[in-house]
């Protein structure tokens, strides 16, 4: 039996500045405590980002790793990370990648990879199996992703996994992000990081393989996950539609909003404009990721328009029409799709900002913000406002600059907290007012700010009948049994605390590179991804001490971000959610209930929720942060 | 990843006797190498159901 399996046992450190590249072994002790991708990214970024370090300072590392898993064939397991801190929120964060990435890595012969220093010209970095390079990349410093993606892909090859900034991430824009082969990203930032250091690409590609430490049990296990999921009855909608498919669903519950977060967007003109009739007329190719069981991303073209023929790439075909679409009221497909396409070829991140322009028209529209701000540009919903903005924002001109800067440059400029919808910096995908689940409030105490930690879709909508949690949450596994009464009450559940054990459970999928889309991560329980993790790599671990090294995980990368200030006062509901979310078409407002919409929640209610959410992680309720006594429990801290 | 495992103990991509390039351009490029004994796990395990058997000379 292969002792290090699934691990492929090194980690790579390259040195910018230096032009000085290593490798070391990584240390079993430790990734066996640290697990994975997102566990050992976070230790790593504990121990070497320093408190109130600069998101631009050359000795900030930029964090690579690949999931336990990844590079098998273990059911949607590619997920790559990216841990470093965030220039727009301020906040320590890993970023999820898809796509090649993470099996390359694995392939190569790496399970992370630690880049600091800054070049003094642009480069990018080659990794192909040990044979590793900093290269010239003056060339097409400049050009765009796509531009980028496809010189790389021709001269290194159609496998080799292409991670790139463009424009805006060279720019040093704080909201650019970091793409991944054609039409992935490592969500939703880090762009001038690579930009700031003069890094437009890593290039990575993996001859190697990996290796397994009981073969036989590990693909035993697969072989019948498999079998599951290609008897799933959704995978063929999955397949075909991607996220399309709960398109009607998330129209239904009201979560397509309009006029700065105000208003549903309407029901009929949501189907008639952005129905599932526009996304099979340009759907070309269905694109997935390695060990994807039902492929769900997708090649698009555009044909014979007003804007002329273009083709885009994208993992969330939801993103167009709910972004610049509904948000940003463009009203048309085609244009939506356009400018999102627009803006992942210049690297800016289309979702956040199409969510700061519908706040800064808002204020615009109310006399806040004047031509005097946007010299001269009327700040207006539709396609050529946006379009103007999206360029100004890529290329750090006028107004572009202070949108380019997130939620804090707008909040510091023009004042109005309360107008903008964000958490730590960041937009939440769902709307509390529509459902308040997991998803909601996952996205109210992450670390990272407002991005759904607990997966699959459990609580997105409202309608499902109270016995469904307790039974589907003790399949998976993942509450203890001494919690689960006071996780589920009676009535139903507690959002709070199931929130506190789904985060958890999360880790664990991240810790092992596991998709968090319904049709992977539900194929995953405890005892199944325990014994994945003991097949494959040959160090043995009960389904409990899986769910202790996730808690550690977890409090690690939260400690990461205590340091640097954030605490309770920073796990806030947008003001928004306190107002009434208009439904003109419906003629109803829809308000903060809990997820069964039997009870009207006031402020108070929701501060009697964060406690609960504190208690049940064993932190410090007053500040929300982990005690003491937690980080000696999880070895984090000596007595 | 399935094709590399019946050749070879190891996840070897290089020892797969298929090889599929991603998604530069507009349609995937699937080779099958001469050592290719037509076993069909790729076919069973093909996600979108792209590769298919079919019959050669068919009357």
């Amino acid at each position: 039996m292969e002792k290090h399996g699934l691990f492929a046992g090194k980690v790579l450190w390259v040195d910018l500045t230096e032009g000085r590249l290593n490798e070391e072994p990584l240390s079993y002790n430790f990734a066996q405590k640290y697990i994975g991708g997102w566990g050992m990214n976070a230790r790593l970024a504990y121990d070497l980002i320093p408190a109130g370090m600069d998101a631009y300072d050359p000795e900030m590392p930029l964090i690579f790793g690949a999931g336990v898993l990844s590079g098998s064939p273990s059911p949607g397991s590619p997920k790559g990370f990216l841990t470093t801190k965030d220039a727009a929120s301020r906040t320590v964060y890993t970023a999820v990648g898809g796509l090649l990435f993470a099996t390359a890595l694995k392939w190569a012969g790496y399970d992370h990879m630690v880049i600091k220093g800054k070049a003094d010209k642009p480069v990018y970095l080659r990794v192909e199996d040990e044979d590793v390079e900093i290269c010239d990349a003056g060339e097409f410093w400049g050009r765009d992703v796509r531009e980028t993606m496809a010189v790389l892909k021709k001269r290194h090859g159609e496998s080799a996994s292409v991670t790139c900034i463009g424009p805006a991430g060279e720019n040093m824009v704080p909201i650019s992000m970091v793409f991944n082969d054609y039409l992935g990203t490592f969500g939703r930032s880090f762009g001038g990081n690579l930009g700031f250091r003069k890094l437009k690409a890593l290039v990575v590609s993996g001859r190697k393989g990996a290796r397994f430490a009981d073969r036989e049990g590990f693909m035993r296990i697969v072989d019948k996950l498999t079998e599951r999921a290609m008897k799933d009855p959704h995978r063929e909608k999955w397949a075909s539609q991607g996220l399309y498919y709960v398109f009607p669903l998330w129209v239904k519950a009201g979560y397509f909003t309009t006029k700065n977060f105000t208003e549903v967007f309407p029901e009929r003109e949501s189907f008639d404009l952005y129905g599932e009739q526009h996304f099979n007329r340009v759907k070309r190719r269905v694109i997935g990721c390695p060990s994807c069981i039902a492929p769900d991303k997708f090649m698009w073209t555009f044909e014979g328009g007003e804007l002329g023929d273009f083709e885009m790439m994208l993992g969330t075909p939801i993103d167009p029409p709910m972004s610049y679409g509904i948000r940003n009221e463009v009203g048309d497909f085609d244009k939506a799709c356009w400018l999102f396409a627009e803006s992942n070829r210049l690297g800016v991140d289309a979702m956040t900002l199409s969510a700061l322009i519908s706040h800064a028209t808002d204020l615009y529209q109310r006399g806040i913000i004047t031509t005097a701000d946007t010299g001269g540009l009327e700040m207006k919903p539709g396609f050529e406002s946006v379009k103007k903005l999206i360029g100004m924002t890529a290329a750090k001109e006028g107004f572009g600059v202070v949108l380019g800067e997130g939620f804090e440059g707008l909040i510091k400029r023009f004042g109005h907290p309360e107008a903008a919808y964000q958490i730590k910096g960041t937009e939440p995908d769902f709307d509390a007012r529509a459902s308040l689940g997991v998803e909601v409030f996952g996205s109210v105490v992450n670390p990272r700010g407002a991005h759904d930690m607990p997966v699959g879709g459990l609580t997105v909508a409202k309608g499902r009948e109270p016995d469904f949690f307790r039974k589907i949450v003790s399949k998976v596994g993942y509450v203890p049994e001494d919690a689960m009464d006071r996780v589920f009450e009676e009535s139903g559940f507690n959002v709070a605390r199931l929130t506190a054990h789904y985060e958890n459970w999360a880790t664990i999928l991240n810790c092992l590179g596991v998709c968090f889309r319904m049709q992977n991560s539900s194929l995953y329980n405890l005892e199944v991804a325990a014994e994945l993790y003991s097949a494959g790599t040959g160090f043995k671990k009960e389904p409990d001490e899986l769910l202790k090294d996730a808690e550690r995980a977890y409090n690690v990368y939260k400690m990461a971000n205590v340091r640097e200030g954030f605490d309770r006062k920073d796990d806030r509901f947008p003001e928004k959610w306190f107002q009434p979310l208009r439904r003109p078409d419906k003629g109803e407002d829809m308000v903060l209930t809990d997820y069964f919409g039997r009870k009207d929640l006031t402020r108070e209610d929701v501060e009697k929720l964060l406690d609960d959410y504190y208690e049940e992680k064993g932190w410090d309720v007053v500040r929300g942060v982990p005690t003491r006594g937690k980080l000696i429990e999880l070895g984090l801290e000596t007595e | 990843m399935r094709c590399g495992l019946r050749f070879d103990k190891t996840i070897n991509p290089r020892a797969a006797k298929i090889r599929v390039s991603p998604y530069y351009g507009c349609w995937p490029d699937i080779q099958l190498t001469e050592e290719c004994d037509s076993c069909g796990i790729c076919v069973r395990h093909c996600p979108t159901g792209a590769l298919a058997f079919e019959r050669k000379n068919a009357a």
